[in-house]
Parts: structure tokens; C-alpha cells; sequence
């Protein structure tokens, strides 16, 4: 996976952002491998979020370079139409849209973008809901759903579109605990499918099983990275130590 | 919203309070009634009241009295549609990234808003009356079409020779409703959450499609019980449009109150008329309400 000789599919060079005068971002550099999958994490407005928001430009950088998919994004430019669907993204909450129904919700995109037929996204949209294990759902309201099955819907709506490049924002912190397993789990598959994906998430468990490195920021820079060995059980600065100290010291004790 | 059936049992189920509320109520009523037999000198004739608003104009057409009816239901009608549109432009017109087209918009609103709607009628009747419609070389136009008068224009807009009038006070009003009209607009999509815009984003949907799937569906249901008020305010408000001699149905309820003398018998038929245009009017949105909101729980 970490095949060196392709150019990286994300490429983000020297990138600081403010918002005001606070710096979110400070000297960002991250590359990501075509088929790899990165785990962002570290505490909460350590600007983790911040940066995947960048790579499909929900937010703006203000210096320094991002390329995705051989695509130049400008500081302080949105351009989303150069990008079309190639990113996805799967947010903490889930954001479905509640007034259409599960299948509706898997077939908007891929009609309006895509130009597929009715009868072909419908096909299309049965086989992503199969694959996150929810294929008789499909006529229901996602407010009929639990918080673990919508957000499997979710992940289905952004693979419809085919993306090249996957991105999950904290995708299993607004679950209830009984629900975060077959998220994950889910989310492993896709990443043994090959699909890019950056992830922001604190589960270690899906961090060992999954990820190909794993990055730790706080207060807008990236501190460590690394093999999630690595960066779990041994790592090697101080505030990454602290961070896991605090995550960790319940799951320990309890 | 989901709609939880109405737990219609209990709903009219009478208390103590009750009871002593209608009590009190109906002792009010009594005294009122008492006092007046005594004090006020009305001799009420609803008999004579009824023949006349029921009276066939000179050549045996439709009262005088259903024509105003008539001619406040086209009034609302057609005030509605172009305050709706004029509403839905203003309202997204203040969520433009253009900074002029946001000053523009919500300048009208602040103007609408903060003046009494029968200054601003004077005000802007005597404009279009005036101004714009000669300018325009409107007057022409809705004379010359007088002789070929087809029957659905009749039915729509009336007789032509009120065309021109029609035309003043549907523009007076649909000016008033589409300010109050556009804050409501620009409130429900305003209360759409970040979340449906980014995801609509991230999912690639073009702008239009991100309005029109997923934005507009969404912000209708949130539209819809404030707008049932806004109409209803529009309804009422065509009345005032009467000072400019528009004939509708207070314009013709005064003429015919006093003509006749009978000006309570009129007044409550014309607050009857109004009373029932309002409850049809609410009861038809209450069901659209319900329709549009059935199967969601709108994220909150």
C-alpha cells in the first residue's frame, strides 16, 4: 500500500488558516497513497476537522498548497465544481436528508451528477445499501432509523457516487456505544476495498485494524505520525502521551 | 414532525374551570345585553339588511354586495401569488453573496415594515396611478382590451373597465405582503442546519439542485404555518386598499352602509364574509401543513 513510486492522490504542502486571528492550521504537510487509509486524531480544536474540511473544500486554506486527485486547490478559492464527486464525506452527524427516504437520499446524486438512469441508481443504491448491511431499509425515513443504521446510510449515499477519495468527520461520536461497532466495522470493509480514506476519529480499534498511518494533532499542527502501533503504544512526544493517557485511562481502569 | 393522532377524548373534556368561566361569560353577556335593551336606540332590521346586500344591481346583475365579495377574493388571489413571488425573491435575494442585491432587499423590507401599510398605500398609490401605469403605457393597453373581452379574463380580472383599478390594489398589496413574506422565506431556509448544505456540497449536487432537492423541500415545511398567518393577514389587509376607491368588499360595505342606514347589519355581514374567507382559507393550509410534514422529523 505504501507504494512510493505514484504521486500521492492527496498532497497538502505548507498549509496555515486562521479563522480571525486564531490559527487553525499551522505547516500542515500530509501526503496520502492512492487505496491508503489515514486516522486523524487528538483533542477537540486541535484543527483535525479543519483539515479534511480543506481537502474537499468546505473550508478554504489561506497559505500553502493542497492538490487532490491532481487537482490544484487554490488558497481562499472553494472552485467544488473542479472536484465534483470525487471526494465524499461522511459527517459526525450524519446529515441525511431527512424528507426523502433511504433510497432517495442513495439516488439524488448519482441522477442529478452522475446522469445514471432512474432503474440503474436504484440497482446502484440496492447494492451499497447490501454492503453496509441495511438492504431492507430502503423505503424507510431516516428518522426511523437508529443513529448506527443512518449513519451506514450515510456512508452508502457517498459511495454511490464513487469517490475517489472518502472522508469521515468524527463519523462515530454522535453514536450511542451499542452502535459505534457496526459503523466501524463497515468502515473496515470499505477500507479493505481500497478506496483513499481519511478518517478523524479516536477509535483505536479501528485505527489498529484499519489504518496505514496514523496522525495526531493538537492546536493546529501535526505532532506525530506513524504506524498505529506505533503512535499507540509507544509514542514518542509528550503531548501524544498525554492525549492517550486521557483517552485511554477510563477504558484501562474499567 | 411526526403527527401523533390527537388524543381527542380528552381534548373537550369539561373542569370545574370551565364551568365557572362560562358562568361568569354568559352573567357578562346578560348585563351587557340588559343594559343596552335599555341605553341604545337601534332599531335592527336584518330583514331589510338581507333584501338589500341580496339586491340585483340596475340591470339585474350580481349585487352590488357579492361583487365586492368577488372582488376581495381576486384582490387576495392574485396579491397572494405575487406576494409569494415577490417574497421568495426578496428572501433569497437577502441570502445573495452579492452585497448590493442584499442591501437592496433588505432596504424594502425595512421600509415595508416600518411604516403603517395606508401610508404606504397613499404613498405609492398615487405613484402607480399616476406614475408607472401611464409611464408605462399600461393605460392603454387595459383600455383597449375593454371591447373584446374574453370569458375567462372576466372570470380572472374582472370586468375590464376595473382592470386598471384591480391592478392598484394588487400591486399595493402584494408590495405589503411580499416584505413580510420574504422575512419568513429568508427565516426557513435560514433555519435549515449547516449540515443538509454541506452535505448537498459534499455529495457534488450543483447549486440549483442543492436548493431545489434538498434546501426547498425542507424549508416549505417551516414555511408553510407562518405563511397560513401572512395570508390571512393578506386577506384582511386587502381591505384597506377600499381608501383608494378600490371597489371590494369593505369599499362596497361602506357605499352600502351608508346608503342604506342599516350600518350594523352591514358591517356584520361584511365581518362575516371576511370571517369565513380566513377560516376556509386556514383550514385548507392546515391540511397542507399536515401533508408536507407528515413523514419527517426535520433535523433539528
Amino acid at each position: 500500500m505504501n507504494d512510493t513510486s505514484t504521486p500521492p492522490i492527496i498532497e497538502v504542502g505548507h498549509v496555515n488558516k486562521w479563522f480571525g486571528d486564531f490559527q487553525v492550521l499551522r505547516d500542515i504537510n500530509l501526503d496520502v497513497r492512492r487505496g491508503e487509509c489515514v486516522v486523524i486524531c487528538g483533542p477537540s480544536g486541535s484543527g483535525k476537522s479543519t483539515l479534511i474540511r480543506c481537502i474537499n473544500r468546505l473550508e478554504t486554506h489561506d497559505e500553502g498548497t493542497v492538490r487532490v486527485n491532481g487537482i490544484e486547490l487554490k488558497a481562499g478559492e472553494r472552485h467544488t465544481k473542479s472536484l465534483g464527486s470525487s471526494v465524499g464525506m461522511v459527517f459526525q452527524d450524519f446529515n441525511l436528508f431527512p424528507h426523502m427516504t433511504v433510497m432517495e437520499n442513495l439516488t439524488l446524486a448519482p441522477m442529478r451528477n452522475l446522469k445514471v438512469s432512474k432503474s440503474d441508481a436504484l440497482v446502484l443504491g440496492a447494492r451499497y445499501l447490501d454492503r453496509v448491511h441495511i438492504g431492507d431499509q430502503a423505503d424507510k425515513y431516516p428518522a426511523q432509523l437508529s443513529g448506527g443504521q443512518q449513519q451506514r446510510v450515510a456512508i452508502a449515499r457517498s459511495l454511490c457516487m464513487k469517490p475517489e477519495i472518502l472522508l469521515f468527520d468524527e463519523p462515530t461520536s454522535a453514536l450511542d456505544p451499542e452502535m459505534i461497532r457496526e459503523v466501524l466495522d463497515v468502515m473496515s470493509e470499505v477500507a479493505e476495498e481500497g478506496i483513499t480514506m481519511v478518517c478523524v476519529s479516536h477509535e483505536m480499534g479501528f485505527a489498529k485494524k484499519a489504518a496505514d498511518k496514523v496522525i495526531f494533532m493538537d492546536h493546529g499542527e501535526i505532532v506525530e505520525r506513524g504506524d498505529p502501533d506505533v503512535i499507540f503504544h509507544n509514542p514518542q512526544h509528550e503531548r501524544t502521551r498525554a492525549f492517550l493517557d486521557q483517552i485511554l485511562h477510563y477504558e484501562a481502569t474499567a | 414532525m411526526a403527527l401523533a393522532p390527537h388524543p381527542r377524548a380528552s381534548r373537550y373534556k369539561f373542569s370545574w374551570l370551565d364551568v365557572i368561566l362560562l358562568v361568569a361569560l354568559a352573567a357578562v353577556g346578560t348585563w351587557i345585553w340588559f343594559r343596552s335593551s335599555i341605553g341604545i336606540a337601534y332599531d335592527w332590521n336584518w330583514t331589510e339588511a338581507f333584501e338589500t346586500i341580496n339586491t340585483p344591481d340596475r340591470d339585474g346583475g350580481t349585487p352590488y354586495f357579492y361583487t365586492g365579495v368577488i372582488a376581495t377574493l381576486r384582490l387576495s388571489l392574485w396579491s397572494a401569488m405575487i406576494a409569494t413571488m415577490l417574497g421568495v425573491l426578496i428572501g433569497l435575494g437577502r441570502r445573495s453573496g452579492i452585497s448590493s442585491i442584499r442591501v437592496v432587499c433588505s432596504s424594502y423590507i425595512q421600509m415595508i415594515r416600518n411604516m403603517p401599510p395606508l401610508v404606504f398605500i397613499f404613498i405609492f398609490y398615487f405613484f402607480i396611478s399616476n406614475q408607472l401605469i401611464p409611464l408605462l403605457g399600461l393605460e392603454n393597453l387595459l383600455r383597449a382590451s375593454t371591447d373584446d373581452q374574453s370569458y375567462v379574463s372576466g372570470i380572472l380580472f374582472g370586468p375590464a373597465r376595473l382592470w386598471e383599478n384591480l391592478l392598484s390594489g394588487v400591486l399595493c398589496i402584494s408590495f405589503i405582503g411580499g416584505a413580510y413574506i420574504a422575512e419568513i422565506v429568508r427565516a426557513g431556509i435560514g433555519a435549515i442546519p449547516r449540515g443538509q448544505w454541506e452535505a448537498a456540497e459534499s455529495l457534488g449536487l450543483k447549486k440549483l439542485d442543492r436548493y431545489r432537492f434538498v434546501i426547498f423541500p425542507q424549508a416549505f415545511a417551516r414555511i408553510v404555518p407562518p405563511l397560513t398567518g401572512q395570508y390571512i393577514s393578506l386577506v384582511k389587509d386587502s381591505s384597506i386598499v377600499s381608501l383608494i376607491s378600490i371597489q371590494e368588499l369593505t369599499f362596497v360595505g361602506t357605499e352600502i352602509a351608508n346608503s342604506s342606514g342599516l350600518i350594523f347589519e352591514t358591517w356584520i355581514f361584511v365581518g362575516l364574509v371576511y370571517f369565513l374567507l380566513c377560516l376556509v382559507l386556514s383550514l385548507g393550509l392546515r391540511f397542507v401543513e399536515r401533508r408536507v410534514t407528515m413523514h419527517f422529523h426535520m433535523a433539528a
